[in-house]
């Protein structure tokens, strides 16, 4: 299934660079930056009252276009984007949390359709990505058997486990486990947007991508493993600047 | 150049690609194959495996006996990340067995007591039991690894008697006035408590089980002299005088309940005491652990410091609180632990919705009694399955004992007398 897919990505690119070479080629490299939602792919399956949650995160990237003619191109990123989860304890557990940080380094290509005027064009991104879980951030409460709890009186009813048990809060960097993690990640992209040339030389942009994981952020470790796999939207405003060709 | 040369390259590539029938699609296909690559995308990414609490599968045959546990280990277990056992070996090499197998033969139910046993021998978790439902079972012993390695020491010995603390002791060891306790509650659980002193300001508590904080707070009758001797052994241990010493015995105590952490030993400290830490699970993969928190001892408000030695004394059948206070007590700068090394049962335990480990039962299985966190020491090292190590080593020898010479005691009294 995915040589497929690596084959048409290479009918894209490949069709776009016969059909316009001839002419002069435009380079463009800039600098973006934006917000990303991250929501993870898994299965709490029967733990009671735990639930995962997207977060929000942030990403920068260097974007670097290599445009063969007026509508495609190739664009290659180098990001860092973080991609955050966190894990809550719902109903009587209700306080418990963990917040969980992951920044990746990872380099998107894709192929880059533009359309539209000469100044103001829409763009769409398809590709993928690959890469490097560099590094993790726990942030949370959980239950510390030794500390009592808020407590309640005779005549009170008990809501939370927190009246029983006191919270520990912590904000920690994560080790990675070489049994666990799996540090390469890799998946599919894909992005719309709106470029407006500025200059004869800089353009801004803004778009909206969404990235898909096709790798278990866990090595394969035991039998009836839940795997996790990231989802990240995204939204980026950047500036490229051109120079070659047009 | 070199572009000219890339572009005959993919000409050629592209003329190739051609005849092989593949078509090169334009622009307006791409809203096409989006929706169609995405599609494709799910296909890429692991299934979820099913999993359903382990109370909720009926039982109905052996195979299904087997997943329920497996995988309730599997999920509920909390020391995976330093247990020696091959849990997926496990699996491959029993499953095909308990599919061979019928729940409705009685042959059969007796072999899967074996098979379990087997499967769970090599468990580090020192509180772990099995316990079965099958009235065929009712006749087996309840499978519990740490008590089989215990019994296959070449060192085996029987716990000591409680009528030695709860009678011979007391009157033997202890000045006048000691007092003593002993609680019958209607399940049948039995409590029992000694406090008194030794050699004129040595003063000595004993308990049975860490049920202190109820029973001390409990408005029932049958508790007041229980009551009484905490009052006791408060009175002596808190007085405007410090006591020479103090000694806490918990030989011969299974453990009990965290809360009296805080009751027995934060009245003797005016700050947190850190001993160590604790961590459980955030979900369901054997590796998916909380980060650890550190444990403290709480002071009371009503506390204390204590400046002068406290010395807990413990055997190899002190067990779980009974642990846990020697940890806490070997962080405090006048504590000392002399005795043997203890069970190795350091794991806090409850149902596993609270910590998302822990005990469970299945629909074959009335009880699977294990822990729901780890604990680990100042010292960054786990004693699971291993014991706490006295700071002075006196073995129990239960001849000396019956011949009226309580060797660990005497070197209780021996350390305190040496500060």
């Amino acid at each position: 299934m995915p040589k497929r897919i690596l084959i048409l990505l290479a009918c894209f690119f490949m069709m776009g660079v016969t059909q316009s070479y001839g002419q002069q080629q435009r380079y463009e490299i800039g600098l973006s930056a934006g917000y990303t939602r991250n929501t993870l792919t898994t299965d709490n399956g029967s733990r009671s009252f735990t639930r995962n949650y997207p977060l929000n995160g942030f990403q920068v990237a260097i974007p670097m276009q290599y445009h063969v003619n007026d509508w495609f191109g190739v664009q290659l990123d180098l990001a860092y984007i973080q991609k955050n989860y966190a894990l809550r304890r719902t109903g009587f557990f209700e306080g418990v949390e963990n917040e969980i940080t992951n920044s990746f380094i990872q380099a998107p290509l894709m192929a880059h359709f533009s359309f539209g005027g000469e100044d103001l064009r829409g763009f769409l991104n398809l590709g993928g990505f690959a890469g490097y879980w560099a590094s993790s951030r726990i942030r949370g409460a959980n239950l510390d058997p030794f500390t009592p709890g808020s407590g309640w009186e005779d005549d009170e009813q008990l809501f939370h486990y927190t009246q029983i048990s006191g919270l520990y809060r912590s904000n920690e960097g994560v080790e990675f486990d070489k049994q666990r993690d799996r540090r390469f990640e890799a998946g599919l992209l894909g992005g719309v947007g709106m470029e407006y040339r500025v200059s004869p030389h800089y353009k801004v942009f803004a778009e909206a991508r969404y990235q898909y994981s096709l790798t278990d952020l866990q090595k394969n470790y035991m039998i009836n493993q839940i795997p996790r796999y990231n989802n990240t939207f995204g939204v980026q405003l950047g500036v490229l600047y051109g120079f070659g060709g047009r | 150049m070199a572009l000219a040369a890339a572009n005959s390259y993919l000409s050629i590539l592209v003329s190739y690609l051609e005849k092989m029938n593949i078509y090169i699609l334009n622009i307006r296909s791409v809203v096409l194959i989006i929706p169609t690559l995405f599609l494709m995308l799910n296909a890429c990414r692991k299934d979820m495996p099913e999993l359903e609490r382990p109370t909720d599968y009926p039982g109905g045959n052996f195979e299904e006996v087997f997943e329920t546990f497996w995988n309730g280990m599997n999920n509920n277990y909390v020391f995976w990340d330093i247990d020696t056992t091959d849990w997926d070996q496990v699996y491959r090499r029993y499953q095909p067995i308990f599919a061979t197998m019928n729940i409705n033969d009685t042959a059969d139910i007796r072999r899967s007591y074996t098979y379990f046993r087997t499967m769970t021998n090599g468990l580090v978790d020192s509180h772990y039991r099995l316990r079965f439902r099958s009235t065929i079972l009712q006749d087996s012993a309840t499978i519990s690894p740490a008590s089989r390695r215990m019994q296959q020491r070449e060192d085996f010995r029987n716990p000591i008697s409680p009528n030695y603390f709860l009678n011979t002791l007391p009157l033997r060891d202890l000045d006048s006035g000691a007092s003593r306790a002993l609680v019958n509650e209607p399940n049948g659980s039995q409590y029992f408590a000694v406090s008194g002193t030794i050699s004129e300001g040595i003063v000595y508590l004993y308990f049975n089980v860490f049920d202190l904080k109820r029973l001390y707070e409990s408005s029932a009758a049958n508790t007041a002299s229980y009551k009484e001797v905490f009052d006791n052994f408060f009175t002596r241990t808190l007085g405007e005088e410090q006591p020479r010493g103090i000694i806490i015995d918990v030989r011969n105590n299974g453990g009990g309940n965290l809360a009296d952490l805080d009751f027995l030993l934060g009245r003797m400290i005016s700050s947190p005491l850190h001993f160590g830490y604790t961590k459980s699970k955030l979900s369901n993969n054997r590796l998916d652990y909380t980060p650890w928190a550190p444990a403290h001892v709480n002071p009371a408000t009503d506390a204390k410091q204590i400046t002068s030695p406290i010395v807990l004394l413990a055997d190899r059948y002190s067990a779980s609180m009974s642990e846990i206070t020697a940890l806490a007590i070997q962080a405090m700068p006048n504590g000392h632990f002399v005795g043997e090394r203890t069970w190795g049962a350091m794991g806090p335990l409850t149902g596993n919705a609270t910590y998302n480990a822990g005990q469970f039962v299945t629909a074959f299985m009335s009880e699977v009694y294990t822990s729901s966190l780890q604990i680990k020491a100042l010292d960054d090292r786990n004693y699971e399955g291993i014991g706490i190590s006295p700071d002075v080593m006196v073995t129990v020898n239960t001849e000396s004992l019956a011949t009226g010479r309580d060797a660990q005691l005497e070197a209780a009294i021996q350390l305190i007398n040496r500060q």
